[in-house]
């Protein structure tokens, strides 16, 4: 682990020369506009091993140099008080890119001269990427990059990274560093702490348990600020008592605080001589914020903002959700029709083709939805959303910073669980984890809008726009109830920076948008697709004889079965099939219902057969939506559940809570509704 | 209203919580209370005694302080937890 020290390489003759290298710095200093510029769209999205945390990696090539890039999470530092700076750290440690890329702002030099040091510390060659030149003058501010340079000993590029401007420069600093090394530094700290380290030190080199390839220095740093999973790690090693018994001899346990203000100290003893701080002036950014976060415009202006975006998703997709329903009804119909084999024609036209054109017509307002929130976090608007919805959110135990993921929610309840690795208090990521399936996403749409749009008409958009609005009560509702019972306790501190506007660039918000959209294509190609050829296969089967989905059906069978439960709440067999293969993925409901019903060769087929069907009416429609919005959270939202808290006993929490929330609500809705004989 | 009060008394002793500093003021952190984790966290972030910071806005909800050219949204519980004095 950590970097043993290089010696001077050569070049291989005419040979390329791989390497990898990661990229790191503080949360908005233009990280991934550097990471789109240097890789363009060779990137690649994965997960961090064990963790369902996003892992974007690319690829650049120049000269002889193949680089394979690493983006590593934004933070601050890397001392692994949550999830990122831990991902972070792990990564420096365990998978030791050869160089380690540190963006910079250059409006901000000392709190990020702060991370540089813990990159140097743990043993990272380092290059900085001195972003936002342009922007020092603004406030007055210079700083001297040769001289920064020569005083932290690594490389400085200024660079202008929206501008692409210095990334030739970057490239020959990269090839520097790899061919001839960067000298190891070494913070000295105060005379005590010094004498502990290196107590510290001897005694872990006497462990023989201890890798020998481990920077024994850091880790002695590491233990002297009671870092939990260092803990954990010399547990392993059986040497914990040992070193921690030690420690106490110094009549001390913590000293991080000491260790976090040397660094500083040494910071600002080196930018003194290089920095000239600029005035603090009020920007245009002040003067917008002042606005949007105004006591009384604050949330209209957040209202319009959402209004606006839903406004823009349905307006974009439309067009081209009309034409890929045509496509796939002609497609479908085509296949039926010329087919001789006629279960194999009704398996690749009705099974197949038709329940996948029932779910890819929602890629448009899916990409769309993605899109716009792309849009809407690079402008920097989203962290003012958090902003103005923190008092409301302090109500229920949450704070702002909670409420990012529930917007994120609209789109996918995947990433936006993931997203909630940020939160740094344990209690407050669990609650918001908990809350967020009931955050309508893109899915549950294709159902709202069929049903909706056949049985209210004028009123479907109200119709649609209360559903959602039902979500966000029963998440509110959920979050104070968990609050006062499992997850006691004070929130933690709201701190956010918030990034100054920005117009946003369309070239990042459609990678941001193919790379997550894409997540939903492969959805719609393997767990749809097997999701909609076995529904096929039971609704045709026994084989010979039966009408398809008809009532003698398998599917029946097992719709039958478990009719009773759901006939309260105005529910036939065919509604609970669709609602059981649902819980693989929502979209399913209406792709199996088309299946079911028949017409599924089109999106005017399904309506049509559903308005001529009995079974079928408004009021049964709006408990079955109510049902589709609030039940177990589909097969990815649990995997990511399960994931992230860790925990079998709160996934399986979130999946039997949800659904007798849902029974309930449906159950209400559709007892309610037929009292008042309400004529729907 | 009672936080006038406060104010006030609090600008007698020098140190004022950032949650009682008016908009457009210019202040030195002179202090972070707090459990030693929350303090460690914030100093990270580059909030740290003897750093200057202005108030950009200070009325409902969060506190909204410039350090440099990074704007930062403060809760009011830790606001209250951040002491100043008033530096011209």
């Amino acid at each position: 682990m950590a970097y043993k020290t290089k010696n001077v390489k050569e070049i291989p003759n005419g040979g390329k020369i791989s390497t990898n290298i990661a990229l790191a710095g503080n949360p908005n200093t233009g990280k991934s506009t550097l990471f789109n510029a240097l890789t363009g769209l060779k990137q690649k999205i994965g997960n961090w091993s064990g963790v369902t945390v996003e892992k974007k990696e690319g690829k650049r090539s120049f000269n002889n140099f193949e680089l394979s890039i690493t983006d590593l999470p934004g933070t601050y530092s890397l001392s692994a008080s949550s999830l990122d700076e831990q991902i972070a750290r792990d990564f420096i440690i365990y998978d030791t890119p050869e160089i380690v890329v540190q963006i910079v702002d250059a409006s901000n030099l000392e709190r990020n001269l702060y991370l540089t040091m813990m990159l140097r510390e743990l043993g990272a060659r380092v290059v900085i990427a001195l972003n936002m030149m342009d922007l020092l003058e603004k406030d007055g501010s210079s700083i001297n990059v040769q001289k920064l340079s020569t005083e932290i000993g690594i490389p400085i590029v200024p660079m202008i990274a929206n501008k692409k401007i210095g990334i030739d420069d970057l490239e020959n600093a990269i090839e520097s560093v790899y061919l001839e090394d960067q000298k190891p530094m070494e913070i000295k700290y105060s005379k005590e702490i010094e004498e502990v380290l290196s107590t510290i030190q001897k005694m872990l080199l006497s462990i023989p348990s201890i890798p020998s390839s481990f920077n024994l220095r850091w880790l002695a740093i590491q233990i002297l600020q009671n870092k939990s999973d260092i803990t954990t790690l010399l547990e392993s090693w059986n040497v914990k008592s040992k070193v921690i018994g030690e420690l106490t001899s110094f009549g001390k346990e913590d000293y991080e605080a000491e260790i976090i203000d040397s660094k500083y100290e040494y910071i600002s003893k080196v930018t003194s001589k290089v920095w000239k701080k600029g005035e603090t002036k009020v920007t245009r950014s002040d003067l917008i914020d002042k606005v949007v976060t105004h006591k009384w415009l604050g949330i209209p202006i957040f209202l319009l903002v959402m209004w606006g975006s839903f406004q823009f998703v349905f307006a974009v997709s439309v067009p081209f959700m009309e034409l890929i329903d045509m496509l796939f009804g002609w497609l479908s119909g085509l296949l039926v029709d010329n087919i001789r084999i006629e279960w194999l024609g009704s398996l690749l036209g009705d099974g197949i083709v038709g329940g996948l054109g029932a779910v890819l017509i929602f890629v448009p307002p899916i990409f769309t939805m993605f899109f716009i929130l792309s849009i809407l976090e690079d402008s920097g608007y989203l962290a003012r959303a958090a902003f103005v919805m923190d008092k409301l959110m302090v109500k229920l135990g949450l704070h702002g910073h909670s409420f990012i993921p529930m917007l994120l929610g609209f789109g996918c309840n995947v990433p936006a669980i993931m997203s909630t690795r940020s939160l740094k208090n344990n209690k407050d990521r669990m609650i918001t984890i908990l809350i967020n399936p009931f955050m309508s996403c893109g899915a549950r749409m294709p159902v709202f809008i069929l049903f909706a749009g056949l049985f209210f008409g004028a009123s479907a958009g109200t119709v649609i726009f209360a559903l959602y609005v039902l979500g966000i009560v029963v998440a509110v509702l959920t979050a104070i109830l968990l609050r006062k019972t499992f997850f006691k306790g004070e929130s933690a501190p709201f701190i956010m920076e918030l990034p100054p506007y920005h117009s946003p660039k369309l070239r990042s918000a459609t990678i941001a948008m193919w790379d997550k959209g894409k997540m939903y294509l492969k959805k719609a190609g393997t767990i749809i697709l097997i999701g909609v050829v076995f529904v096929w296969f039971l609704a045709a089967m026994p084989f010979g004889g039966v009408e398809y989905g008809g009532p003698d059906t398998w599917l029946a069978a097992v719709g039958t079965f478990f009719e009773p439960i759901f006939r309260p709440l105005g529910f036939d067999w065919r509604i609970v099939v669709a609602l059981i293969v649902g819980f693989v993925a929502k979209e399913l409901v209406v792709g199996s219902l088309g299946t079911i019903v028949g017409g599924g060769e089109s999106d005017e087929g399904i309506k049509s057969a559903i308005l001529a069907d009995e079974g079928f009416y408004a009021l049964n429609s709006l408990s079955l939506m109510v049902f589709t919005l609030l039940y177990f959270p589909c097969a990815a939202v649990v995997g990511v559940i399960k994931k992230e808290t860790g925990s079998w006993r709160w996934t399986i929490f979130a999946i039997v809570y949800s659904t007798v929330i849902a029974w309930l609500f449906a159950f209400a809705v559709f007892q309610i509704g037929s009292l008042m004989g309400s004529g729907l | 209203m009672l936080t006038k009060e406060v104010i006030k008394t609090m600008n007698n002793e020098i140190f004022i919580p950032l949650g009682f500093v008016s908009e457009d003021k210019k202040v030195r952190i002179v202090s972070i209370k707090g459990g030693s984790h929350l303090r460690n966290r914030i100093n990270e972030m580059g909030l740290r005694e003897g750093v200057d910071i202005t108030v950009i806005k200070n009325s409902i909800g969060p506190v909204i302080i410039a350090i440099g050219q990074t704007r930062f949204a403060l809760g009011r519980g830790i606001s209250l937890k951040i002491l100043t004095e008033s530096i011209n």
